[in-house]
C-alpha cells in the first residue's frame, strides 16, 4: 500500500440503503470501496477477484449467512469487521472475537474501527 | 125302645102322613138312619142319621135304591146298587130281612149295615115306594168277632197258655201247652200242674198259688220247667187270677213261654258284651298309651280277654325283615328263642289271611317246629296278621292248651283287634318319628335361633353395609348398622329408592360407570328380580357433594319353593381404596406420560462389575430394540459424539470420585447418523464397605428441547437483526432525505413520510407473520391517500402477487416515492390525471413485470436532478431485487417500468 494508493474495502451488505451510506462514509473517509455485494455467492466471488485490505461483512445476506466467507478471510489473514443486528451470543462461538459494529452505527464509529484494523503505515 | 122291626111298621103305617110336617120333623129327629124311595127305587127322602151313616148327602130324585156311595157284600165282594136289598123289596115286593152289607163311606170308611127295606104299597095296594131303615152293625159285630178271635189266638198261640184253679188243677191246656211241655191236653186236663216241676221247684206252686189268690199277678218269672220227655226247659211265665162274675179268685191263668233261645242269646250277647267291652278297653288304652309298651300290654289283655286263649305274643317285622316278639304272655324263653323269626309270611305279603291250627298234632304244616310247640304245651294256634297303612308289619299270636275250634266271632274279633293293634304300632311309630322329628326341629329352631341371633349380632357388627329387601317389590329396604351410617339415615328409615316419594331417601343418588342409576338398576333390586348381582361397583353421590364408593354382591332370596321373596346385598365401602388406586393410576399415568413425554429412560452402572443396565426406554431413546443393549460401559460410550466422550467421562469420574451428583449434556450419534442431544441425572449409591457402589439414574432426550432452544435463539437473532437493520435502512434513509433537499422542512415531510410508508409495509408483514403481503395491498397502500372520490384516478390490474417480506419492503418504498412525486409534479397533481399500474408475470423468463403509467397530468419535464426517489428507483431496485427499472419522461406522463425476478413464495 503506497500513499497514492487509498486503502480498500470490501463491503458485502444485503440492504442496498445501509450499504449506500457504508459507501459513501468511506468514500468521505478517502476509502476504495469494493462493491457492494448483496449476495453470499457475489461476495465469495468478488473476494477472490478483488484486491482490498479490509472487508465489512454484513451477517446475513437474504438469509444467508456470511460465515463460510468469513473463514475464508480468516485463513487469508485478511482483516474483518463484522456488522450485524445480532447479539454476540448469536454468533458461532469462533467468531465472537472478531471485531463487530452493531446495526445502526454511525459513520465515524465505522471508519474507525477500519482504521483500527487497517493502521495507515 | 122299639126293634128296628116295629119302628119299620109304624113307619110304613104312617107313610101316608109322610108330607105331614109333623112326621117328617119325627124322622129328621130319629136317631135310626132311615130314608124312602119311589116305587122305582130313586130316593126321596133321607133323614140325618142315614146321611150320617152314608158319610154324603144323598141326591134325592136321582140317588137309586140306596143312600151310600158304594155297597159291598159282607164277604168284601162289591155289592151292586140294583142288587142290594131295598131293590131286592121293591122287585119282590115284599121285605127283605137279615141281609148284612158294607156301605163304603166316600172317604174310604166302612159300615156293616143290616138293612131293613119294607115296600110301601097305597090304599088300592099299588106299590107306591119303599122305606129302608138302616142299623149300624159294625160295634155289635166287633165284639162277637174279639171273642172269636181270642179263642183262635189262645189256640194258635206258640206260648203255652194253661188256666188252673187254686188247687192248681189244670182246667185249660192250649197247642202251645202241648208243644212246649209234650203232653197233650187230654193227658193233663184234672191233673195238678206240679207233674211239669222238675226237682228243686216244688214251693214254686204254692208260692204262685198264694199270691193269686191275693189278687196278684206274676209277670215274666223265669224258671225252669220239665217236659213230658224229663228235659227241662227255660220259661217266662206269665200268671194272672181268673175271676168270676162276682170279682172272686177262682182260678190263675198261665202264659209260659220257651226262654231257651232267648237265654242262649242272653248269654251270646254277654259274652259279645265282654268282647265288646274288651275292645272298647283296648281302643281306650291303645288311646291313651303313651309308649309302645303300653300299647303291647293293652293288646294281650284284649286278645286273652276277647278270644279265651291261655296264651299269645306279638311279633313284628324288624329292620331286617325278620319277624320278632316284642310282647308276649305264658310263653317259655326256649320257645321264643326257637320259633323267633319263623313266620307264614314275608314283609312283602299283600293281603295276608289270618291262619288257624286248631290242633297241633292234626296240624300238617308243621313238620319242624311241631315238638317245639308241643313241648310248650300249645295244642291249637292263632296267626293273626297286623297290617298298617297296607303293609304287614307283624302277626300277633294265640296259644291254646287245647285244640280250639276258631268260631267266626273270634276270627272276626281277633281281625279287629289286629287292626286297632296295627293302627296302634303304626301311630306310635308315627307318633314316635314325629316326636323325634319335633325334637330335632325344636333343637333345629333353638340352634337356628341361635345362629339368627348369632347372624344378627355379625350382621350389625360387620363393617360391610347390608340392605334386605323383604319383598320383590323392594318397597322397603333395611339395613344395618353400618348401610344406614353409611346413607347418614336414622337406624330403621327405609333405604329404598324404590319406595314412593316421601318415603324413600333423598339425601343420596347412586351412580354406576358415570351414570345416574334408576331404581330399577340398583343391585338389590336387580337381584329381586332373580338376578344374581356379583362384584357390582357403584358411587353413592350425597348432596353436599361427597360421595362414596361401594363393591359387593347382591342375591335374591327364595323361599323354600324357590321363589324370589326378596333380596339383600352386601358391600363394602372402596373409597379409600378408590381414591389410592386412582391416585396410583393417576401417578403412574402422569410417570408414564413423563417417560414418554419426556423420552426419558433408567440406567445403572455397578461400578464394581462394570454391568450397566438401560431401561426398555433409555433402549428406545438410543433406537435399540428392547433387551438388545450390550450391557458393558462400552456399549454405553460407543453411541456418545465423539466429541462429546471426553467430557463425559471426565464428568462420570469425577461422580466416582466426588460420590456427588451427576447431571451432564451430552450427544449421541445414533446408526443412522442421527444427532441426539440426551440429559442424564445420576446419583452414587454406596453398596458397602468394600463393594465400589452403583451409579444410578436417569436419561432424557433433550433434542427437541434443545431445537426448540436454538429456533427460539433463532427467531430472537432474527427480529433483533431485522429491528437493526430496519434502523439502517432508516438511519440511511433519513440521511439521504436530509442531504438531497435544500428545504429543511421538506426534507422532514419526505423523510416522515417515507417513514410512515416503510412503517405501513412493516405492519401489512406483521400482520401477516412476516409470511410476505400482495402487490396490490402495497401499491394500494401508498395510492390510497390520492383516490379521487369515485377511485378512477388509479386503476390497478394484475394476477394476484405475493411478495416477500424483502420484496414488500422495497417494492413499498419505491411505489411510495412514484405515488409522492405523481401527487407532487405528475398526473394526481391535477383532477383529469390518472395513475394506471399493470402486472404480470412472464413464467418463461421467470420476471415480473410491472409498469406504471401516468396520463391526464401537466406536461411531463425530466428532472432536474437525481433525487431520492430516483436512487431508490434505479439502484436500490436493481440491488436489492436485481431488477431493471425504465424510467420514461414521456410528454403524457410518467411511465416507469419495473423489471424483477419472480418473487419465491413467501418463505421465512
Amino acid at each position: 500500500m503506497t500513499a497514492f494508493e487509498p486503502c480498500r474495502v470490501l463491503v458485502v451488505e444485503d440492504e442496498f440503503l445501509v450499504a449506500l451510506q457504508i459507501e459513501d462514509d468511506l468514500i468521505a473517509a478517502g476509502y476504495l470501496v469494493i462493491g457492494p455485494f448483496t449476495t453470499l455467492s457475489t461476495s465469495i466471488a468478488a473476494s477472490r477477484a478483488e484486491r482490498f485490505d479490509v472487508a465489512t461483512l454484513d451477517l446475513n445476506l437474504r438469509g444467508e449467512f456470511v460465515y463460510p466467507l468469513v473463514d475464508e478471510l480468516l485463513e487469508r489473514n485478511v482483516p474483518v469487521l463484522l456488522l450485524t443486528g445480532y447479539a454476540v451470543s448469536d454468533l458461532p462461538e469462533r467468531f465472537r472475537a472478531l471485531p463487530r459494529l452493531t446495526k445502526p452505527f454511525d459513520g465515524t464509529e465505522l471508519v474507525r474501527r477500519i482504521k483500527g484494523l487497517v493502521p495507515a503505515d | 125302645m122299639c126293634s128296628a122291626e116295629t119302628l119299620t111298621k109304624q113307619l110304613v103305617g104312617e107313610l101316608g102322613g109322610l108330607g105331614s110336617p109333623d112326621f117328617r120333623a119325627a124322622l129328621d129327629a130319629l136317631a135310626v138312619a132311615v130314608y124312602t124311595t119311589d116305587a122305582d127305587g130313586y130316593v126321596t127322602y133321607c133323614n140325618p142319621a142315614a146321611a150320617d151313616l152314608a158319610g154324603r148327602q144323598p141326591k134325592l130324585g136321582q140317588d137309586r135304591w140306596c143312600v151310600s156311595w158304594k155297597l159291598r157284600r159282607p164277604d168284601g165282594s162289591p155289592l151292586p146298587h140294583g142288587e142290594c136289598p131295598l131293590a131286592m123289596a121293591l122287585k119282590e115286593r115284599q121285605p127283605i130281612r137279615g141281609q148284612e152289607l158294607v156301605a163304603v163311606r166316600p172317604d174310604g170308611s166302612t159300615a156293616l149295615l143290616l138293612p131293613h127295606p119294607t115296600p110301601i104299597f097305597d090304599e088300592s095296594g099299588e106299590l107306591a115306594g119303599a122305606v129302608n131303615l138302616l142299623v149300624d152293625m159294625t160295634e155289635r159285630k166287633s165284639a162277637e168277632q174279639d171273642s172269636r178271635y181270642l179263642a183262635a189266638i189262645v189256640e194258635s198261640s206258640d206260648d203255652a197258655i194253661v188256666a188252673k184253679d187254686l188247687n192248681g188243677i189244670i182246667t185249660s191246656w192250649n197247642k202251645g201247652a202241648e208243644r212246649l211241655f209234650g203232653y197233650a191236653a187230654d193227658e193233663v186236663l184234672g191233673k195238678s200242674i206240679t207233674v211239669l216241676m222238675p226237682p228243686g221247684y216244688e214251693n214254686e206252686e204254692p208260692n204262685i198259688l198264694r199270691r193269686i189268690r191275693n189278687g196278684e199277678r206274676i209277670d215274666h218269672y223265669q224258671t225252669t220247667r220239665r217236659r213230658k220227655d224229663g228235659s227241662l226247659v227255660d220259661i217266662s211265665l206269665t200268671v194272672s187270677p181268673v175271676r168270676d162274675a162276682a170279682g172272686r179268685v177262682v182260678g190263675a191263668s198261665k202264659i209260659a213261654r220257651d226262654i231257651t233261645e232267648q237265654r242262649r242269646a242272653a248269654e251270646a250277647l254277654a259274652a259279645r258284651l265282654r268282647e265288646q267291652a274288651a275292645l272298647f278297653r283296648l281302643t281306650e288304652r291303645l288311646h291313651r298309651a303313651l309308649d309302645i309298651a303300653e300299647v303291647y300290654e293293652a293288646a294281650l289283655d284284649a286278645i286273652q280277654g276277647a278270644l279265651g286263649c291261655h296264651r299269645a305274643s306279638i311279633l313284628l317285622f324288624d329292620n331286617s325283615a325278620k319277624m320278632r316278639f316284642v310282647a308276649w304272655r305264658g310263653l317259655s324263653p326256649q320257645y321264643r328263642h326257637a320259633v323267633d323269626g319263623h313266620s307264614p309270611w314275608t314283609s312283602e305279603e299283600r293281603d295276608p289271611q289270618p291262619i288257624f291250627l286248631e290242633d297241633i298234632a292234626q296240624a300238617e304244616a308243621l313238620t319242624a317246629l311241631r315238638p317245639t310247640i308241643e313241648s310248650e304245651g300249645i295244642a291249637a294256634l292263632g296267626f293273626i296278621p297286623l297290617v298298617a297303612e297296607g303293609r304287614l308289619i307283624g302277626k300277633f299270636m294265640t296259644y291254646y292248651d287245647l285244640p280250639h275250634a276258631f268260631t267266626d266271632n273270634e276270627i272276626v274279633l281277633a281281625l279287629m283287634i289286629a287292626r286297632q293293634l296295627g293302627f296302634s304300632i303304626q301311630r306310635m311309630r308315627v307318633e314316635e318319628a314325629r316326636r323325634l322329628a319335633e325334637e330335632q326341629l325344636r333343637r333345629n329352631e333353638a340352634s337356628e335361633r341361635a345362629r339368627a341371633a348369632e347372624l344378627m349380632a355379625i350382621m350389625e357388627a360387620v363393617p360391610a353395609s347390608i340392605w334386605i329387601a323383604r319383598t320383590p317389590d323392594c318397597r322397603v329396604i333395611s339395613g344395618n348398622r353400618t348401610a344406614y351410617e353409611l346413607l347418614r339415615q336414622a337406624p330403621d328409615t327405609n333405604l329404598s329408592l324404590s319406595a314412593p316419594a316421601g318415603e324413600r331417601p333423598g339425601n343420596f343418588r347412586v351412580f354406576s360407570m358415570g351414570k345416574m342409576l334408576t331404581p330399577d338398576e340398583l343391585p338389590v333390586q336387580r337381584a329381586s328380580r332373580g338376578e344374581e348381582v356379583p362384584n357390582f361397583e357403584e358411587e353413592v353421590r350425597f348432596e353436599d357433594g361427597t360421595s362414596r364408593h361401594l363393591f359387593g354382591n347382591a342375591t335374591p332370596l327364595r323361599d323354600a319353593a324357590g321363589e324370589v321373596i326378596g333380596a339383600v346385598a352386601a358391600s363394602v365401602d372402596i373409597t379409600e381404596r378408590k381414591q389410592a388406586e386412582e391416585a396410583l393410576q393417576e401417578s403412574e399415568r402422569r410417570l408414564q406420560i413423563a417417560l414418554e413425554a419426556g423420552r426419558m429412560g433408567a440406567w445403572e452402572w455397578n461400578i464394581g462389575t462394570g454391568e450397566v443396565i438401560w431401561s426398555p426406554g433409555l433402549e428406545a431413546l438410543h433406537h435399540l430394540e428392547p433387551g438388545t443393549f450390550g450391557g458393558t460401559f462400552a456399549d454405553f460410550k460407543r453411541d456418545i459424539h465423539p466429541d462429546d466422550l471426553p467430557f463425559v467421562e471426565l464428568e462420570i469420574a469425577k461422580a466416582v470420585e466426588t460420590r456427588e451428583d451427576y447431571h451432564i449434556v451430552y450427544r449421541i450419534r445414533l446408526a443412522g447418523g442421527k444427532i441426539r442431544w440426551m440429559e442424564a441425572f445420576g446419583q452414587f449409591s454406596p453398596q458397602g464397605a468394600l463393594k465400589p457402589g452403583k451409579l444410578a439414574g436417569v436419561c432424557m432426550d433433550i433434542t427437541e428441547r434443545k431445537e426448540a432452544e436454538w429456533q427460539r435463539n433463532l427467531l430472537v437473532a432474527e427480529l433483533s437483526h431485522r429491528v437493526k437493520n430496519t434502523l439502517a435502512i432508516v438511519s440511511s434513509i433519513a440521511r439521504q432525505s436530509f442531504s438531497v433537499s435544500p428545504d429543511i422542512h421538506e426534507a422532514h415531510r419526505s423523510f416522515d413520510a417515507r417513514i410512515r410508508a416503510l412503517a405501513q409495509t412493516h405492519t401489512r408483514l406483521a400482520e401477516a407473520s412476516w409470511s410476505g403481503v400482495s402487490l396490490e395491498t402495497v401499491l394500494l397502500d401508498e395510492l390510497a391517500p390520492y383516490h379521487d372520490d369515485g377511485k378512477k384516478n388509479v386503476t390497478l390490474s394484475g394476477p394476484p402477487t405475493m411478495l416477500p417480506p424483502k420484496y414488500a419492503l422495497t417494492l413499498g418504498m419505491a411505489a411510495h416515492e412514484l405515488a409522492t412525486n405523481a401527487a407532487k409534479h405528475g398526473a394526481l397533481s391535477v383532477k383529469a390525471g390518472s395513475v394506471g399500474i399493470e402486472w404480470s408475470a412472464d413464467r418463461k423468463t421467470d420476471r415480473l413485470r410491472i409498469r406504471w403509467r401516468e396520463s391526464g397530468g401537466p406536461p411531463v419535464l425530466a428532472p432536474e436532478r437525481n433525487g431520492f426517489g430516483r436512487l431508490l428507483l434505479e439502484r436500490v431496485l436493481a440491488s436489492d431485487l436485481g431488477g431493471e427499472v425504465q424510467l420514461e419522461f414521456a410528454p403524457q406522463g410518467l411511465v416507469c417500468t419495473i423489471d424483477i425476478p419472480c418473487p419465491r413464495e413467501a418463505s421465512p
